[in-house]
């Protein structure tokens, strides 16, 4: 979560360096695109494991109302399955082509930045939100 | 066969959405596996495992983060409780002046936050207290702040609409000027409706005895500078050119703070705070639009919207009768589906049918963000109903259900409006950004 926020503030004093310069000098900074865009990976990417840890995936909870309760409980433990199936399905997706950006030497054109350099939160993020959905899975099964 | 894969993906993912699956990973599974079975799944893979690097470091998505933060330290400085004292001031004398005041205080925060939860929940903290002890009835209360809360994401900035542009391949700064007058249309409607509420049913709200001054009112007037200030700078910073979407965002965000911190209303604690809140709520959003992107790969594919257009092509029901079915599919869906899954589901399918009905696809995001706004607000899936009950417990659903019933009225007369003077909305960024 510092990760998180160190970015979103790097993007707050990136753009507005950005806007300053360009209105000063006419031209804007070379490197603030990739910059954003780079901390906008890491500020997304490692809050996930946060959001699985609260279970704060957006989910219409409609059938709460006419459903038993034990029912709405099977619900929820298959959609805490569906959604991790899904990161595992996105994270088994992500190997080749994050494989192919490192081995080809990919780079941010501007800055030089690595794209693995990239890849890196987005793994490190969705790999760490299995375990924090689990906990947070297990944690509301042992509720009362 | 692609056609009916498509079909079937969607009722499939209505049905998962509806039995409590989290929408990102009914998305991303549905239009994963569709895309499999029409496409090869090697090639469903390789969509796949772009999607989160391409969404995920996206420069023009960049300012959700920002605007999200903007709102939240907002609310943490406590701007919103002096917007809602200064529309006290505005509105009192008036029958209901209190109901009046939720809505404006509701329009002027929606100039920064973007959101409609969280402008319902910070109204439904600061108004429905103040409401209350002054012995209003529930229904006005509760319906006022439900409403004003839809205010949120049609005023500039507006997430929604951000999320729309993303979606549809529409200019941002284009989407903020289409959005403005009708906001402000959508507003000036909600206060009939409570005029008329008050006007009709004398036990709605207490006659109201004290009326402020001239100087009063236009001391209240002055109160508001810093979030009048805020949003001169954002959104002229991005109607007058002089700022991109993001650098506008970014401004904002940093306004917010020093403006909190300079006059000792924000401490480092509250921005601290504000900032992780502001990452999970950006997560969760960025996890829903990189499910989307993956399903839009989907449905393009399966030439969907193309059958829709020929079907509706040979109803002949014309681009009026387009939009009046829409409408009411639209009421429909937002019954059972909150905001972000009805643009991000809905958009792919119905903007080019929209398109070929000759609808501009700036317009359709305003109408869009209408409707949802209905939705928000619908029994028995409204997200604002849900927040203002989270928050006032001892208040029974049925009872805000009732409450928001006038209001729902609002937001489908402006969408009408708009289909018959397209203008409305289109006014503001053909004079803005004229070639």
């Amino acid at each position: 979560m510092a990760i998180s926020g160190l970015s979103i503030v790097t993007i707050i004093v990136m753009s507005i360096t950005d806007a300053l310069t360009e209105a000063i000098t006419g031209r804007g900074l070379a490197i603030s695109y990739d910059v954003v865009e780079i901390a906008m990976a890491y500020t997304i990417f490692l809050g996930l494991p946060e959001v699985f840890l609260r279970n704060a995936n957006i989910r219409v909870d409609v059938s709460d109302y006419f459903l038993p309760r034990r029912v709405t409980r099977v619900l929820e433990v298959t959609g805490t399955l569906l959604i991790l199936g899904f990161v595992m399905l996105l994270l088994a997706a992500m190997v080749m082509p994050a494989y192919d950006s490192t081995r080809f030497g990919d780079y941010k054109y501007e800055t030089g930045f690595p794209y693995w350099g990239i890849w890196l939160p987005i793994f490190a993020g969705l790999i760490a939100a299995i375990p924090s959905a689990l906990a947070a899975g297990g944690r509301k099964h042992v509720e009362p | 066969m692609e056609q009916i894969v498509g079909v079937c993906g969607i009722v499939l993912l209505l049905a998962m959405i509806l039995l409590r699956v989290p929408i990102a990973a009914a998305m991303g599974l549905v239009g994963f596996i569709g895309y499999g079975m029409v496409n090869g799944w090697s090639n469903a893979a390789r969509v796949m495992g772009q999607v989160p690097f391409d969404s995920g470091s996206s420069y023009t998505l960049s300012q959700l983060p920002l605007f999200v933060l903007m709102g939240d330290l907002a609310v943490r400085s406590g701007m919103s409780g002096r917007l809602y004292s200064s529309a006290q001031t505005m509105f009192s004398g008036l029958r209901g002046s209190q109901a009046f005041a939720t809505l404006g205080a509701s329009a002027g925060f929606g100039a920064v936050s973007g959101s409609s939860i969280a402008t319902a929940a910070t109204m439904t903290r600061v108004a429905l207290p103040s409401m209350r002890s002054a012995r209003y009835d529930d229904r006005l209360s509760v319906g006022s702040v439900a409403a004003g809360g839809t205010l949120g994401i049609l005023i500039p900035p507006s997430i929604a609409l951000v999320v729309y542009g993303m979606i549809a391949e529409q200019s941002v700064p284009r989407l903020y000027a289409a959005s403005l007058l009708p906001g402000i249309l959508l507003f000036a409607i909600y206060v009939v409706i409570v005029a008329l509420l008050t006007a009709f049913k004398s036990g709605m709200a207490p006659k109201e005895a004290l009326r402020a001054s001239l100087g009063q009112r236009v001391r209240a007037l002055a109160n508001v500078w810093e979030i009048t200030l805020l949003f001169v700078v954002v959104i002229g910073g991005i109607y007058t050119g002089m700022l991109s979407a993001t650098e506008a965002a970014a401004v904002g965000a940093a306004g917010a703070f020093l403006l909190g911190f300079l006059q000792r209303k924000l401490t480092l604690r509250d921005t601290m705070a504000g900032l992780r809140d502001t990452i999970l709520t950006s997560s969760m959003l960025f996890m829903i639009l990189i499910s989307a992107n993956i399903f839009t790969y989907f449905v393009v594919l399966t030439k969907l919207p193309q059958m829709l257009i020929s079907g509706i092509d040979a109803m002949g029901i014309g681009s009026y009768g387009i939009m009046l079915a829409l409408l009411v599919f639209y009421i429909i869906l937002g019954c059972f589906l909150e905001a972000f899954g009805m643009i991000l589901i809905t958009v792919p399918i119905f903007l080019p049918l929209v398109q070929s009905a000759g609808f501009d696809p700036i317009w359709f995001g305003v109408f869009l963000v209408l409707v949802v706004e209905a939705g928000m607000i619908t029994p028995p899936v409204g997200m604002n109903i849900f927040v203002i009950q989270a928050q006032a417990s001892d208040i029974p659903l049925i009872r805000i259900y009732q409450a928001v019933m006038p209001y729902v009225a609002g937001p489908i007369l402006l969408c009408l409006l708009l289909v018959i003077f397209p203008a409305i909305a289109l006014f503001l960024p053909e004079v803005l950004f004229a070639p």
